[in-house]
């Protein structure tokens, strides 16, 4: 049956632009998941309907109007939440309710509410053409080199923010650093799984490999290796069931963590522990 | 003046509402170790992080002499951070050199050296490859002030680090941590509201309660009243050890309240 898939056009564009994403979402997953801001990612991931919405209002390129308006959103968040004006999850409830709300709005304004609502909202992975992968390919590709060239100073930062700081790590423009590639990512992913389930990917490759790898290394490249798991499993049993691409591969991350969080040493370990 | 390493001019630190540090100005001497007591609240980890640089002072300011501006090795309390997050010990003190090493550290040969050496000092060189949350908490605090040595700081500050750990791990810290003031001329600072072992371990006291109520060595202020003023309650005068000290005995609240 995969012969037979990967001679068609629309579905080896589906697989090449998911791995793309996958790859890129899993790697920074790694640094979600360390740095629990897996809302951080949901907010941002939700008020990217706002910035779509915008530049289909206003019809301009919608890709370059969510990535600005996502980015805005990302650092806005992490201004909020840092200085501590707001508690940070009350920030990012307001912000992802307030933009969703805002796009919604204006897509139902632009009369063409229930198609692109929901084609954004889900996602159509078997519909993207070969230049979008052209754009998925730049952004992932921009993405993974900064989170490699910035590794070692992000990982100081999630372990131990307070010292990292004290020894002169420039610990705010790391944090937005990571909010904007994470929004840059959502952007990129929109149009592949959607607004809705690009959050889940963004949490569920490393929050499985978190249960069973011990060390940072192991986590990471585990999360990549599962993240495309997910996706190409998703993508044979959506084609066999024809089912929707993107809720299924998200489907597939879900049960893959829970065999994974079923055998985990550190879930073990911890009930030991508990028991005495 | 030549060996003073860090000098707080009339600091004053509020806390949200709360007025942390008042008018605290002192001089802390090359090669000392201070112990920085005070009780619960007094204002002793606000103090450290005011001389490290983790807040900003809002009247008064911290001078910090010498050659490098990164001088200071900081261990902050052992419960703040995760301890199921996937790094070995040697990828945490390995983390203490990336000040040093710019925004892109790169680990060569010398930075590796450096890290078994910072490794050996405080006596965790075979389990360089555990992951940090499998630790005690008397040796997840020696690995934290590897990764505080490993850049070579000419101070140290500590916050509160043996509480928690028995008095095996207490009497391993103090064994490590007077090896390291001896090889590598470290001043210490180590914060502490354990009026029965500090005194008698450390050259100066600083007393804060907000503000400094003394600055000296323990002989000297043993046997003033200063300690009860600060704590707000008696305490009892102990001679074992190095020098005399004062221990907080039973005491009822009520205490508080009718002085």
């Amino acid at each position: 049956m995969l012969s037979e898939m990967l001679s068609m056009p629309f579905f080896l564009h589906a697989l090449i632009g998911g791995l793309l994403v996958v790859v890129m979402l899993s790697f920074l997953s790694f640094f979600v998941v360390l740095r629990r801001i897996s809302f951080i990612g949901v907010g941002i991931s939700h008020s990217a309907l706002g910035g779509v919405a915008l530049g289909i209002v206003l019809g301009l390129n919608i890709t370059l109007t969510a990535t600005v308006f996502c980015a805005g959103i990302a650092l806005l968040i992490g201004f909020i939440s840092r200085r501590g004006y707001v508690r940070e999850d009350a920030a990012i409830g307001i912000t992802f309710s307030g933009t969703m709300a805002l796009g919604i709005t204006l897509i139902a304004l632009s009369g063409s509410y229930t198609s692109s609502l929901f084609s954004y909202l889900f996602g159509s992975i078997l519909s993207i053409t070969r230049s979008d992968i052209y754009v998925i390919a730049i952004y992932s590709a921009s993405i993974v080199t900064l989170l490699v060239v910035f590794f070692k100073q992000l990982l100081n930062v999630s372990f131990d923010e307070e010292v990292a700081m004290a020894t002169g790590a420039p610990v705010g423009f790391l944090h937005n650093l990571l909010l904007v590639l994470i929004a840059l990512a959502i952007v990129a992913s929109i149009k592949l799984v959607g607004i809705v389930l690009v959050a889940a990917l963004l949490v569920l490759p490393a929050a499985t490999a978190y249960q069973i790898a011990q060390t940072y290394r192991k986590v990471l490249a585990l999360s990549i290796i599962l993240g495309i798991v997910s996706l190409v499993a998703g993508l044979v049993l959506s084609y066999g069931f024809d089912l929707p691409s993107g809720a299924t591969i998200v489907l597939c991350a879900c049960l893959i963590f829970f065999a994974c969080f079923a055998v985990s040493p550190r879930r073990r370990g911890r009930r030991s522990n508990q028991g005495g | 003046m030549a060996d003073i390493i860090v000098e707080l001019d009339h600091i004053w630190v509020w806390r949200g509402e709360n007025l942390a540090l008042k008018d605290v100005s002192l001089a802390i001497r090359r090669g000392k170790f201070i112990g920085l007591m005070g009780p619960n609240g007094s204002g002793k980890t606000t103090f450290l992080k005011t001389i490290v640089g983790l807040i900003k002072p809002d009247r008064g300011k911290v001078i910090v002499t010498g050659p490098t501006a990164k001088a200071i090795g900081y261990v902050p309390q052992e419960e703040h951070t995760d301890p199921d997050f996937p790094v070995t010990v040697h990828d945490v003190v390995e983390m203490g050199l990336y000040g040093s090493l710019g925004m892109f550290p790169r680990i060569g040969s010398s930075e590796k050296q450096r890290i078994e050496k910072a490794l050996v000092r405080v006596g965790m060189q075979d389990h360089s490859s555990r992951r940090i949350g499998e630790l005690s908490g008397g040796e997840k605090q020696r690995v934290f002030i590897a990764r505080a040595i490993v850049a070579e700081p000419r101070l140290l500050l500590l916050d509160e680090p043996t509480t928690g750990v028995d008095a095996g791990a207490r009497d391993d810290f103090y064994r490590v941590l007077f090896g390291l003031i001896k090889d590598l001329s470290l001043t210490v600072v180590l914060a502490s509201h354990d009026l029965e072992v500090v005194p008698g371990k450390v050259d100066e006291i600083i007393c804060i309660n907000q503000t400094v109520f003394v600055h000296g060595p323990p002989e000297e202020i043993a046997d003033t009243d200063v300690f009860r003023r600060a704590y707000g309650c008696e305490l009892e005068f102990m001679v074992h050890g190095r020098y005399p000290h004062r221990v907080i005995r039973e005491h009822d609240h009520e205490e508080h309240d009718a002085e």
